[in-house]
C-alpha cells in the first residue's frame, strides 16, 4: 500500500513526533507507516485520516491501483 | 506535543522497569533461600516441590511486567513483539527438538536441568530477534 504521509506532515511542517503526538502511536510507527513497511490498521487509518483532515482513500492507495494509473 | 507521547511511552518503560526489578529481586531472594535449603538441610520431598515452585513462580510475575508494558504499546509495536516472540520460540523450540533428537539417536550427552534453560533461552532470543525485526521496518 502506498501513502502520502510523508509529503501532507511537510506540508503541515510536522517532524514524526509532531504526528506521532497526535496519533497517540510512537514515532517508530509512524517512521514504518511513511516508508511503507508497515500498514496501519483500519482504525489507526482513520485516525490519520482524521488528523489531516481528509479521507482514507486521499491518503492511502493501493499499489495495484496507483501503479495502473501512472 | 512531542514530549507527551515520549513521556506516555516513557512512562510505560519505567513502570516496566520497576514491576521487572522487583520480579527479579524477588526471584534472587527466593533462590537463595531455595538452594540453601536443599542443599544444606536435606528436607522431605513436599518441602522440595514446595521450593522448586516458589522458585519458578516469580517468573509469573515478570511476565505480568511484560504483559502489563505490551498494553501499553501501540499497534506496530506489539507487531515487532510478536513477530520476535514467533522468531524466538522457532528457534529455541526447533534446537531444543533437534537436540532430543541428537540425544536419544546419537548418544549426544544429556544437559542436566536443560528444561530450566528453555525460558531464559527463549527470552534471550526473542531479545536479540527484536533488533532484527524492528531494523526490517526502517
Amino acid at each position: 500500500m502506498r501513502n502520502r504521509l510523508k509529503v501532507l506532515r511537510a506540508e503541515r511542517n510536522w517532524s514524526q513526533a509532531d504526528l506521532a503526538d497526535k496519533l497517540d502511536v510512537s514515532r517508530q510507527s509512524v517512521n514504518a507507516i511513511e516508508t511503507g513497511k508497515y500498514d496501519p490498521s483500519l482504525p489507526l487509518a482513520f485516525k490519520i485520516a482524521k488528523v489531516f483532515a481528509l479521507t482514507i482513500e486521499q491518503i492511502f492507495s493501493d499499489d495495484e491501483v496507483a501503479q495502473a494509473a501512472e | 506535543m512531542s514530549c507527551d507521547t515520549e513521556g506516555a511511552s516513557k512512562a510505560v518503560t519505567r513502570q516496566y522497569m520497576r514491576d521487572m526489578s522487583v520480579a527479579a529481586l524477588t526471584y534472587v531472594a527466593v533462590l537463595i533461600v531455595s538452594v540453601f535449603v536443599v542443599r544444606r538441610l536435606d528436607p522431605p520431598q513436599w518441602v522440595a516441590i514446595a521450593l522448586a515452585l516458589a522458585s519458578a513462580a516469580p517468573a509469573l510475575l515478570m511476565m505480568r511486567a511484560y504483559m502489563r508494558r505490551f498494553n501499553g504499546l501501540d499497534e506496530f509495536q506489539r507487531r515487532v513483539q510478536m513477530e520476535s516472540m514467533l522468531a524466538a520460540s522457532a528457534i529455541v523450540g526447533f534446537g531444543t527438538f533437534t537436540y532430543g533428537f541428537l540425544e536419544s539417536f546419537a548418544g549426544f550427552p544429556s544437559i542436566d536441568g536443560a528444561l530450566l534453560w528453555v525460558f531464559p533461552a527463549t527470552c534471550f532470543v526473542w531479545g536479540i530477534a527484536q533488533i532484527f525485526v524492528a531494523r526490517r521496518y526502517k
